[in-house]
């Protein structure tokens, strides 16, 4: 900017130049302002405008003047000078927007220029929610509040106000909409446990304060009759509030099954139905009864943890040295199995999920195999949520192999790295360390891998359990002599008699079913680890036959 | 809008022209939408008083309603270096909350932003980049005022 003359008289006398280039009027003359600023000739082209020639001219030959007087109009205090835009008071027309002082401070500025300003800091960056309006407009010196006199529209200010309060209700409304559903599908598929296990009468009988308050009135009666519809809504929430354990538990139970795979459930299960016997105080009768055979369904179900924790400690104790040969067996001798992501074989993924529960001692967390149930009791009066394992992953098994992408024949040998790897956590191997696969637990605490193929398996089988039980217990049924599974005769007649045996009872049934079907699955895993291992060692290459191009069989 | 940056700009200029702080020195001034100034630190071991940094301010139509782009520059002739600050990345992007949008207003001008800079730098203790300097650098495509700085570091 050579061309810039020193002077500020120079500058004051062609301000109407100047303000002529204000941003609002006349285009015509920016252009050719910034083009004459731009030019490297003499001052002389600086403020030019055509008609403007002799002027400057006459005002160069002043400028060998004597060093300038009022160097600046900061100096002087009347003059105003603008802190946005830095022009002065002196140098305005009539065009200028009127000065404004808004804050207590000096800086005072041009309307023009303060509303330019004020637009900018209102203007949110992200253009979705341009109209919300913004923080307060601070002065950036003393930071009082620059007050703005807006018209007023009611409207306009009626709108903004809700998508202020729109705003604001974002977040909670997702959260609950989020929960809800959770809510919601959880309570259907507590509902569709309890119906496989109970089957339809008992399960009916069960939920039936869950049926009634899902009736409800039409709209017309909440307008036409609005004392009544008070009265229903009222009685529907008062029994929601009697049946709270319907309404907590039911969706309870689908979260409970699915934590119950994991090790977490191995302390709290034992500790549920302590619970569920002190707070049998004020039950009906039989619900205590240990003398009775059949037990209350209550009764048995809380009985399940001990079951579970029983059989697993069987399990441990007998065959998990066993199994971890066979599966040590069936790997490379030397350890290595590709085994990246998921050890997804139906066997791999029973084991697989174990390896969490790795603790100091070494010891296999061998899942369960108690029935995964929530305790329901016949009376709605006392129903308790009391899960359990299940290890089962039933469809899984066939498909799991070519999961992933591995190039596994042989699921197992995922499963033995990991489990290596953690048994030996001591002394692993180098090489079995980048083996580790991902979903291995950190600390031993969830079971629950963190590869979302295994982890999509163990819920889908704890969701799936108690069909499958309810269909074991049908399976049970149709295996077993009519006499041990059926009710006495007299029932026929429309009498409900007590049923004799555990047996004779659906959820008995189901129960039973559920746990032979667990016993069961073990047990034919186990097998089959064993002849693989025994199969694995008698394994040959065959030779390319050259004279018949093919293997010589 | 243009006409308010231009005419502004020109008052600064003039001021410019007429004095500035030790250290800070106008290097050139020719059109309305880059300069450059040169910097240096008196009185910091970090950097010594022989060298110079070269800062180019870049402003758009809507100065000074928006924050000039301000960054520092590397030549070697002449020999000007980025200075090592903790907020200062290699590429010469400088995290300030002056040039950013929020912490900008109309009432900073070239000088107060350069003599900030400045006082930035010589009151500086620590001679390292900024932690994730060479990502950022290699894999920075924005604009300085687009991106969003976290200004967490109040000691330097």
């Amino acid at each position: 900017m050579a061309s810039l003359p020193p002077r500020q008289q120079s500058q004051r006398r062609t301000s109407p130049e100047q303000s002529s280039d204000q941003p609002q009027s006349q285009a015509p003359a920016s252009p050719e302002r910034a083009r004459s600023a731009t030019s490297e000739d003499s001052q002389t082209l600086f403020l030019n405008s055509p008609q403007q020639d002799e002027q400057p001219s006459q005002r160069q030959q002043q400028t060998p003047a004597p060093a300038a007087p009022i160097r600046n109009n900061d100096d002087d205090p009347d003059i105003k000078k603008c802190w946005i835009c830095f022009s002065d008071s002196t140098e305005d027309t009539p065009e200028t927007s009127p000065w404004r002082d808004p804050c207590p401070c000096a800086l005072v500025a041009h309307e023009e220029c303060l509303l330019d300003w004020i637009a900018d800091m209102e203007a949110p960056k992200n253009s979705r929610n341009r109209s919300i309006g913004g923080p307060k407009i601070e002065c950036p010196q003393c930071k009082a509040e620059i007050k703005l006199a807006r018209p007023r529209n009611y409207v306009v200010d009626a709108v903004r106000g809700l998508e202020r309060v729109g705003a604001k209700a974002i977040t909670p409304g997702a959260l609950t909409v989020l929960s809800a559903t959770l809510y919601n599908s959880s309570m259907a598929w507590g509902v569709h446990s309890i119906y496989s296990v109970f089957g339809s009468e008992d399960g009916f009988r069960i939920l039936r304060p869950l049926i009634l308050n899902a009736m409800r009135p039409p709209v017309e009666t909440y307008v036409g009759e609005p004392r009544e519809a008070l009265e229903k809504v009222v009685g529907v929430l008062l029994d929601h509030l009697v049946h709270w354990r319907l309404y907590v538990g039911l969706p309870l139970i689908t979260p409970v099954l699915v934590l119950s795979r994991t090790k977490f459930a191995d302390s709290v299960l034992p500790v549920l139905p302590i619970l569920f016997f002190a707070t049998q105080q004020h039950l009906p009768d039989d619900g205590l009864d240990f003398t009775h055979w059949p037990p209350s369904a209550s009764l048995a179900f809380a009985v399940l943890p001990y079951v579970r924790s029983a059989y697993n400690l069987y399990y441990e104790k007998v065959w998990a040295g066993k199994e971890k040969r066979w599966l040590k067996d069936i790997q490379p001798r030397n350890g290595q199995g590709q085994n990246d992501a998921d050890a997804d074989g139906g066997l791999a993924n029973l084991d697989q999920v174990d390896q969490a529960g790795e603790e100091d001692d070494n010891i296999f967390e061998v899942r369960i195999d108690g029935g995964i149930w929530d305790e329901w009791d016949e009376d709605p009066g006392q129903p308790q949520p009391d899960a359990q394992n299940n290890r089962a992953a039933p469809p899984p098994m066939p498909q799991r192999p070519q999961q992933d992408g591995e190039d596994q024949a042989q699921p197992p040998p995922n499963i033995i790295d990991n489990r290596e790897a953690q048994q030996q956590a001591n002394a692993a191997p180098p090489l079995q360390q980048p083996q580790q696969p991902a979903q291995n637990v950190q600390q031993g605490e969830r079971r629950l891998s963190f590869s979302p193929t295994a982890i999509a398996e163990t819920v889908l089988g704890a969701i799936l359990f108690p069909t499958i039980a309810g269909m074991s217990g049908e399976l049970l049924k149709l295996l077993l002599p009519r006499a041990w599974t059926a009710l006495p005769a007299a029932s026929r007649l429309g009498v409900r008699v007590p049923a004799k045996g555990l047996l004779q009872e659906k959820w008995g049934r189901s129960l039973v079913g559920g746990c032979l079907f667990v016993v069961a699955k073990d047990a034919v895993l186990l097998y089959v680890r064993w002849k693989m291992a025994q199969m694995h060692r008698r394994r040959r290459v065959l030779d390319w036959d050259r004279r018949q191009g093919r293997a010589r069989v | 809008m243009a006409g308010m940056s231009s005419k502004r700009l020109q008052k600064e200029l003039v001021k410019i022209q007429g004095t500035l702080p030790p250290g800070i020195a106008l290097v050139s001034a020719e059109n309305l939408r880059e300069w450059q100034m040169d910097l240096s630190i008196p009185d910091n071991p970090i950097y010594p008083p022989t060298e110079k940094y070269r800062l180019r301010f870049l402003f758009s139509p809507s100065y000074p309603i928006e924050a000039p782009e301000v960054v520092f520059l590397a030549s070697s002739n002449p020999e000007r270096k980025i200075p090592i600050h903790p907020h200062i990345y290699t590429n010469g992007i400088i995290c300030l909350d002056l040039l950013d949008t929020q912490g900008w207003s109309p009432v900073h001008n070239v000088e107060s932003i350069s003599i900030s800079i400045q006082s930035m730098l010589a009151g500086n203790t620590k001679a390292e980049r900024p932690p994730g300097d060479a990502e950022f650098v290699r894999s920075n495509r924005q604009r300085p005022r687009d991106i969003n700085f976290l200004y967490h570091d109040p000691s330097v």
